[in-house]
């Protein structure tokens, strides 16, 4: 199964370690894939605050996709432009804090592999497409500037544990863009109480 | 660290009489203030404004505090000048001016039965809190809904039915504080009445530096392993209580 070890290792060593070259994922093997994301997302739910959101099989299935997709166009382009889509497609289902945060147990590391296909072609068609999605999953991109600040806050701040996981991770980043958009930085500013300065001075 | 009276510190001077010298020896082990003779008087000068009010000059009988302004000195509090001080003193660190006399040894004196009981006493110098003693209840309801930024500098451990927090900065939960002096947790505000034997105790109570000693108002106290304190965060807390 090679899609499921990729995603095994990516999720306990985090390395991208491909077997094959740009086969389908048969759907036993996504099957699979969902119960091993869901357990991780147990785990992870451990240190969530609060109520945490329940687990998005299709979102996180979805995520990871897109990001073991993406590493094998890094190494693989044989393939037409117009067929760019058919290896990542969008996302199906609605962009709520679930979704958000079970494609995320994937698509946090999609950001160094958008910078390292950059690096090879600035003017990779698959370079906006990408983008694309992390502008959709902003709880991903926090950090990286792969995304312009027009970050939809919205969704992040109507689910109480997602926000909180996000402010997290603004300050664990140091995401300076991020925390200048004035309703992070009130509530950022509120997490800090009297210790901005042990925290994060020059915000 | 003298004071200058060009910074507009004041500066003040404390006056005993040299027949009542022995009561200095309250305050002879701190390092800053400094000693001299002048005919039937000691002056004693460069104090801390905390140590003016600090109990142990308070407890030192028949002295005078003074405050020098242009060369004159006036009791503390009054605005009439009392005398000028006295010129050419030759001050020196009270600690050497004070000397200890050891008591002849006894060589016909065999047993050593005499114990030291170990009081802790309300402190006038400030000292940061370090430590947080609070119950579960106050905890939870903070962790779960707390920014991991707060948590990440912590340390944890569960002491019977209470929980003690360690590290700065502190979490906004109630309990009592308290602060470190050497492995020693004290109660905030409190000090050992005898200082300077910390040390000496910590080697009788902990020779290895391998725990913490956390002290009680009422002076009972009680040890922490330091490797069995754990960094603060959402799961370790949900996992311990679950």
């Amino acid at each position: 199964m090679p899609f499921l070890e990729t995603i095994y290792h990516l999720r306990t060593i985090e390395q991208i370690i491909l077997y094959n070259k740009m086969t389908k994922v048969l759907s036993k093997e996504e099957q699979e894939t969902i119960l091993f994301l869901e357990s991780q997302y147990e785990n992870e739910m451990l240190e969530y605050p609060g109520q945490a959101p329940d687990f998005d099989g299709e979102a996180a299935l979805w995520g990871a996709k897109t990001i073991y997709f993406a590493a094998q166009l890094l190494l693989f382009r044989d393939h037409k432009v117009e067929e760019l889509y058919t290896f990542l497609p969008d996302f199906k289902g609605e962009i709520d804090a679930k979704a958000m945060l079970s494609a995320d147990l994937c698509l946090r590391f999609l950001p160094q592999i958008i910078l390292e296909l950059k690096r090879i072609d600035a003017d990779d068609l698959a370079i906006p497409i990408l983008e694309k999605y992390m502008a959709a999953f902003s709880y991903s991109a926090i950090g990286f500037d792969v995304v312009s600040e027009t970050v939809n806050v919205d969704i992040v701040f109507s689910n109480p544990c997602l926000k909180q996981l996000y402010l997290n991770r603004v300050v664990e980043r140091k995401a300076e863009k991020t925390a200048l958009i004035d309703s992070v930085q009130k509530e950022l500013l509120a997490g800090f109480g009297d210790y901005k300065h042990v925290f994060w001075n020059e915000l | 660290m003298a004071e200058d009276t060009s910074n507009g510190l004041k500066m003040y001077f404390l006056e005993i009489s040299k027949k009542h010298i022995d009561f200095l020896g309250a305050i002879r082990d701190w390092e800053n203030v400094k000693m001299a003779f002048d005919g039937e008087f000691v002056w004693a000068k460069d104090f801390y404004p905390e140590q003016l009010n600090a109990i142990e000059i308070q407890q030192i009988p028949f002295h005078s505090i003074y405050e020098l302004k242009e060369n004159l000195l006036f009791k503390k509090g009054s605005l009439l000048p009392v005398k000028k001080l006295p010129s050419g003193l030759l001050w020196s660190p009270i600690i050497r001016a004070i000397p200890v006399t050891l008591p002849k040894f006894n060589h016909n004196y065999f047993g050593i039965d005499q114990r030291l009981e170990l009081h802790l006493k309300p402190s006038e110098i400030e000292n940061e809190a370090y430590a947080l003693l609070t119950d579960y209840n106050e905890l939870k309801t903070y962790i779960e809904t707390a920014p991991d930024f707060r948590l990440k500098p912590l340390k944890w451990i569960v002491v019977k039915k209470n929980i003690l927090l360690l590290g700065k900065p502190m979490l906004p939960i109630k309990g009592d504080t308290f602060w470190l002096k050497n492995n020693f947790l004290l109660p905030a505000g409190y000090d050992f009445e005898h200082s300077v034997l910390s040390k000496t105790i910590e080697q009788n109570l902990n020779l290895l530096g391998e725990h913490l000693i956390v002290w009680n108002t009422d002076n009972s106290c009680f040890k922490i392993k330091k490797d069995s304190l754990k960094p603060l965060s959402i799961s370790s807390f949900r996992l311990t209580f679950s």
